[in-house]
């Protein structure tokens, strides 16, 4: 008995010992290996998460080894591939800029067979600290739990900044939505909007949080789409009329419409509403309360009659998706022109929808005086039959991305949508096909270095949306991208949300939900609208 | 009195005391065998489609990510234990049968924790009987109840709580108690909520009897302890874990919300079980005597039958619920005709999804023609106290079996918002992706499915269908369901009315295959719709070497009522022409005649026709509880 004990142990060490080591003889895999997530032939940060993964190839065993030039190579057993942090940060940081090499062995049929290896590169330039985005089910009018998140790009540390369910009771739901953030939270200012049971926009400035309506008569809505200035207390906020429809057959499944949009600049100082003028020279088109057209004169801040007040609902322009460029001295957005046919302006641009294409224009900012310079149209997507959406430029100014497809703004349910890359100094631009796939590519942030975009795709299952990145180098190339990666690499498998609105951020977001709860449940200041 | 008869008399009391504690025996056994019977008849003999539907509506998955999702919220680990308890209702005498076993657990648990012996027993069926009223008293609510694995939560809570009474009990020393009480609600409130908050209750009830009674002063260190818990423990937890707990509901975990006026009744059973303990831990327990009352001694028993017979009371009995579950379950396997006989039993005013679904079979079995004013119609409201609209019921269902993929497909995807991911939602998206191809999609949801018990073989059959869409087109259902879904694709919404938005999609589609252009002539029919009808029937007309009887009817009377088309060169059958002809001169001789009085001897004559349905019956027009606000 005691010898059968001995002869166990010894047999389990061997064991344990025989796994620790890569096979010395092995014969090359003559099939495919299938990983999840596929990591390969990437550029990745020095400083990013484990690249966890699953191999589903049948095996009794299975070893992986990751290696570069410097440092120790990792070995992981197993099928699910769960690299040690500590370790995978070693071997990553003393290896900038070098290849980093995935060798898979498994054993089948009592041999251990190789399969090529998977190369990935590192990149000598680091991602932020961290990402916030919204979880959000996709395809739907009712909401429940709905959360934003920081999560560390460092490690797989999750923080729940918001969870509606704290103020969602039974059939009274609350959504929220558009985070935001000043020059990547460096000075901890951001806003977010909370729709249903406690509505109001949130805003977290100066360490102070505050609760504030937007919506103000004369407006097509309260404040929708954000874009902080880069410096100044500013918001530029589009107000948007949405409507939100369902395809009987088509499988994009929904599209959502602005009946009516328009933009408008916030101060959070002065919790005033200025809005941003018509482009001069471009006829105003009808207001509700006046039905002649008037046309602005050439110097805006001369404008002092009905001409300057208020948004014109209807007034035959639609524009959103307002954007700071890094100087804060022009602000980026889309407009679409919409000429309304029928009555009822909800039947009529459903009717239309096809055919509303969006083009992204500048207009120069004065900083001293607030007022907006002419407009300038940078992509002209509507004369090539696209529409171009969430115009980002990147932080050095030199580049603009931004989204583009069939038509309308709401890309993430267009599949034809693709990132599509302007030098803005040869004013020409290019799909990124490497990063694009034949699924939806949308909503795209810069890393505050510019060297990393992160954006939302639907390229696994058409309809969940999961955020990638890419290596965007210096030379203005943009790398093949990967996918965020988890501790579980299952994880977005088994995860029936979609990731949304991912933003880079370099400080982390310091409020907790107790106080952020506390401002959401208080008194909204209203704003004031002043023209 | 002398020796002999004192001798005489001490002889005869251990007798009787014998005698009496046999029949104690006996009739504790009858009551038992009343108790498990009156729970198989509830569960098993008259809510087992019932019960199969909650574990449909319910979902138990063998994965990481599931358990992780059940266990996040407070009382997290009941409620997984709860759903893995209600899926053995997919076999409902095994459910029911694991259901009962529970139930006498509990009033085990229940015997021990207040001592009930001999002709004290049937009380500690009271609590069992008020749990299985949980679940009785549901019908319709089960739709909209927010709790997985609701059915057994109830249980679980019940035991968490008799457990810690059990224990409390043992435990005599003041610092052991207050310990205890501590652990108990760090642990329970997150395991089992609300009802450790009770059970923390409780132990206060029994220090301050313990003060009271035994003039223990001492006692009231564990009371302060249990009152403080009772407070601050929830608010502990809600400020360092639980980030997705509404302040207000943090003493309610795990118990429904039974909210609105009409639906406060449902509170009842948990008023029972409340009342019981508070009741049971504050009696004063007296040893039976020669003294003892009648009344007292037959108290437990008349206290079990009074139970009981307010458990059948309250117990939600609606034929109606019956018969759409029992539908829809024929529906879903593909047995229309089984929908049809079901329907021809009707006795009472069917509601809509009933005449859904008969209108479905109809349709499926190609009868519809001929048959569909043969049934019965009507428009009866869903009985239940909570607000139910019939797209929470089965919109999916519809959708789906009308083609009606993306809207399918988008119902369950609102319903997974709502109310978390079940086994009948999954099956639908799975469905639903499969017909529309989306591989990657189907999968996804396929993949939950293989990782429950139950469910596991359907997504394996289904996988191949994922795998290679060619084979859909090999089964007869897919093929039917696909021929209705050749529209055009439409920018549209149903503003959550079910049967409007289908029969309006149908009734002004143009064209098509042979079987959307008879749903159309169909949908017109229903919605007495002259100007849409013409097409559709000149068409079928032409392509078709027969009419349908309802067809002919309603050719002839539009016909008659408008003359605006030339139907000269349509074969109507001899039948129908006469029968027309009968329906002309009856209709002068009762033309003085009120509607009321006429009306029955209409449905006499013509009762299964579609001039009976176009004169009488108003049910698309009164449309009960189906409003355009899904949310008010």
């Amino acid at each position: 008995m005691r010898t059968f004990n001995l002869t166990c142990i010894f047999c389990l060490i061997i064991l344990f010992i025989a796994c620790k080591h890569v096979p010395e003889t092995c014969s090359d895999a003559t099939d495919t290996l299938n990983v999840y997530p596929e990591y390969s032939e990437a550029y990745i940060p020095y400083n990013i998460a484990p690249l966890n993964f699953i191999i589903t190839n049948k095996a009794s065993f299975y070893l992986t080894t990751i290696s570069s030039k410097n440092g120790k190579s990792l070995l992981i057993k197993g099928k699910e591939v769960r690299i040690n942090l500590h370790d995978w940060k070693k071997l990553l940081e003393s290896n900038k800029g070098e290849a980093l090499c995935f060798d898979i062995y498994l054993k089948q049929g009592g041999r251990w067979y190789k399969y090529p290896t998977i190369k990935n590169h590192i990149a000598v330039e680091p991602i932020d600290g961290y990402i916030v985005y919204r979880w959000i089910q996709p395809l739907y009018t009712t909401y429940e739990d709905i959360t934003i998140n920081q999560r560390s790009l460092e490690n797989f540390d999750v923080k729940r900044i918001y969870d509606s369910r704290l103020l969602t009771v039974e059939r009274s739901g609350q959504c929220v939505n558009c985070h935001s953030f000043q020059d990547y939270n460096r000075q901890g200012n951001m806003q977010m909007h909370f729709r249903g049971e406690s509505g109001g926009t949130v805003i977290l400035s100066d360490n102070k949080q505050k609760k504030i309506n937007t919506k103000v008569e004369g407006l097509v809505s309260g404040a929708v789409y954000p874009s902080w200035h880069p410096t100044q207390h500013l918001i530029a906020y589009s107000v948007n009329d949405i409507g939100q429809d369902f395809h009987t057959k088509d499988l994009q499944k929904t599209e959502v419409l602005d009946t009516r949009s328009d933009l408008i600049l916030y101060d959070v100082d002065k919790n005033e509403i200025t809005t941003i003028e018509a482009p001069r020279g471009k006829p105003r088109g009808i207001s509700d309360s006046k039905k002649e057209s008037c046309v602005l004169p050439a110097n805006p801040a001369a404008s002092s009659g009905e001409c300057a007040r208020g948004i014109q609902a209807g007034d035959g322009w639609l524009e959103t998706f307002p954007y700071w460029s890094p100087d804060g001295n022009s602000l980026y957005f889309s407009v679409a022109r919409y000429e309304q046919k029928y009555a009822f302006i909800d039947a009529d641009i459903v009717n239309q929808h096809e055919n509303i294409k969006y083009n992204i224009v500048r207009r120069p900012f004065n900083q001293a005086n607030r007022l907006f310079g002419a407009v300038d149209t940078i992509v002209s997507a509507s004369s090539i039959g696209k529409s171009a959406t969430f115009p980002r430029v990147s932080p050095d100014g030199k580049y603009l991305l931004f989204s583009m497809g069939d038509f309308g703004n709401f890309h993430i349910w267009h599949k034809s949508s693709d990132l599509y890359l302007m030098n803005l100094e040869t004013r020409t631009y290019k799909n990124l096909e490497t990063v694009n796939s034949p699924d939806v590519e949308s909503y795209h942030a810069w890393s505050s270095n510019g060297r990393w975009i992160i954006f939302s795709s639907r390229r696994d299952d058409g309809n969940y949306t999961r955020l990638y990145i890419a290596y965007f180098d210096k030379n203005g190339v943009a790398h093949k991208p990967f996918i965020l990666p988890q501790k579980n690499p299952l994880f977005d498998r088994q995860l029936f949300k979609s990731y949304n609105i991912p933003e880079f951020i370099v400080e982390p977001v310091h409020t907790n939900r107790h106080k952020l709860l506390k401002t959401i449940t208080g008194e909204a200041e209203n704003a004031r609208l002043v023209n | 009195m002398n020796a002999q008869t004192k001798k005489h008399r001490t002889e005869a009391a251990p007798k009787a005391l014998k005698h009496t504690g046999k029949f104690i025996k006996i009739q504790n056994l009858t009551l038992l065998g009343f108790f498990v019977l009156f729970i198989l008849y509830q569960t098993i003999g008259q809510n087992a489609s019932f019960l199969w539907k909650t574990q449909e509506l319910d979902l138990f998955a063998f994965n990481q990510r599931y358990f992780l999702d059940a266990i996040e919220g407070i009382g997290g680990l009941s409620v997984y234990l709860g759903s893995f308890l209600t899926q053995f209702f997919y076999i409902p005498w095994l459910g029911s049968l694991i259901y009962l076993a529970l139930l006498l657990f509990v009033s085990y648990l229940t015997s021990k924790a207040f001592n009930l012996k001999g002709r004290a027993i049937p009380l500690a069926f009271i609590p069992s009987l008020a749990l299985l009223l949980t679940m009785c008293e549901l019908g319709y609510m089960i739709y909209i109840l927010k709790i997985n694995g609701y059915v057994y939560v109830t249980v679980l809570g019940v035991i968490g709580i008799l457990w810690g009474i059990i224990l409390f009990q043992k435990i005599k020393r003041i610092h052991f108690q207050v310990i205890y009480i501590l652990a108990y609600l760090l642990v329970g409130y997150p395991v089992f909520g609300a009802y450790a908050l009770f059970g923390g209750g409780l132990f206060l009830l029994y220090t301050l009897k313990s003060v009271a009674l035994e003039k223990n002063k001492a006692a009231l260190i564990p009371a302060v302890t249990a009152l403080s818990g009772i407070f601050l423990i929830p608010i502990v937890y809600y400020q360092f874990l639980y980030s997705q707990t509404i302040f207000k509901n943090l003493s309610f975990a795990l118990l429904p919300a039974f909210n609105t006026g009409s639906e406060k009744i449902l509170w009842l059973p948990f008023v029972l079980i409340a009342l019981f303990f508070i009741v049971a831990v504050l009696w004063k327990q007296g040893k039976e005597s020669k003294k003892t009352t009648f009344v007292r001694k037959s108290a437990p028993v008349f206290l079990f039958l009074s139970t009981l017979v307010i458990v059948a009371a309250f117990s939600y009995k609606d034929e109606n619920l019956k018969t759409e579950l029992a539908m829809q379950s024929a529906s879903e396997k593909g047995n229309w005709n089984e929908v049809l006989r079901i329907a021809q039993k009707q006795k009472d005013e069917p509601t809509r999804l009933i005449v859904m679904n008969t209108n479905l079979a109809l349709f499926k079995l190609n009868l519809a023609g001929d048959k569909m004013f043969n049934y019965k119609d009507g428009n009866k409201a869903i009985n239940t106290p909570g607000n139910i609209f019939p797209m929470q019921i089965a919109g999916k269902f519809f959708y789906y079996q009308y083609g009606k993929l993306n809207y399918c497909y988008r119902w369950c995807m609102e319903e997974m918002v709502e109310f978390k991911m079940n086994a009948n939602n999954l099956k639908y998206f799975v469905l639903s992706a499969t017909l529309n191809k989306e591989t990657a999609l189907a999968n996804k949801y396929n993949e939950v499915l293989k990782s429950t018990l139950f469910y596991k073989s359907w997504a394996e059959k289904q996988q191949v269908f994922i795998d290679d869409p060619e084979t859909i087109m090999t089964v007869p259902e897919y093929t039917d369901i696909m021929k209705l879904n050749a529209f055009n694709n439409v920018l549209d919404g149903d503003n959550s009315m079910l049967e409007t938005y289908l029969l309006n999609c149908s009734a002004y589609s143009r064209g098509g295959n042979p079987a959307l252009v008879t749903l159309s002539i169909l949908s017109n029919l229903q919605m007495k719709n002259i100007e849409r009808f013409w097409p559709g029937f000149f068409l079928y007309a032409r392509t078709h070497d027969r009419i349908p009887v309802h067809f002919q009817e309603a050719a002839l009377l539009y016909y008659y009522l408008e003359h605006k088309v030339d139907i000269s060169q349509v074969k109507f059958d001899k039948q129908v022409m006469d029968d027309f002809q009968l329906l002309l001169d009856f209709s002068k001789k009762q033309a003085n005649y009120p509607e009321e009085t006429t009306r029955k001897l209409y449905f006499n004559q013509f009762g299964g026709t579609f001039w009976y349905y176009y004169f009488f019956v108003n049910t698309l027009m009164e449309k009960k509880k189906e409003t355009s606000d899904y949310y008010n």
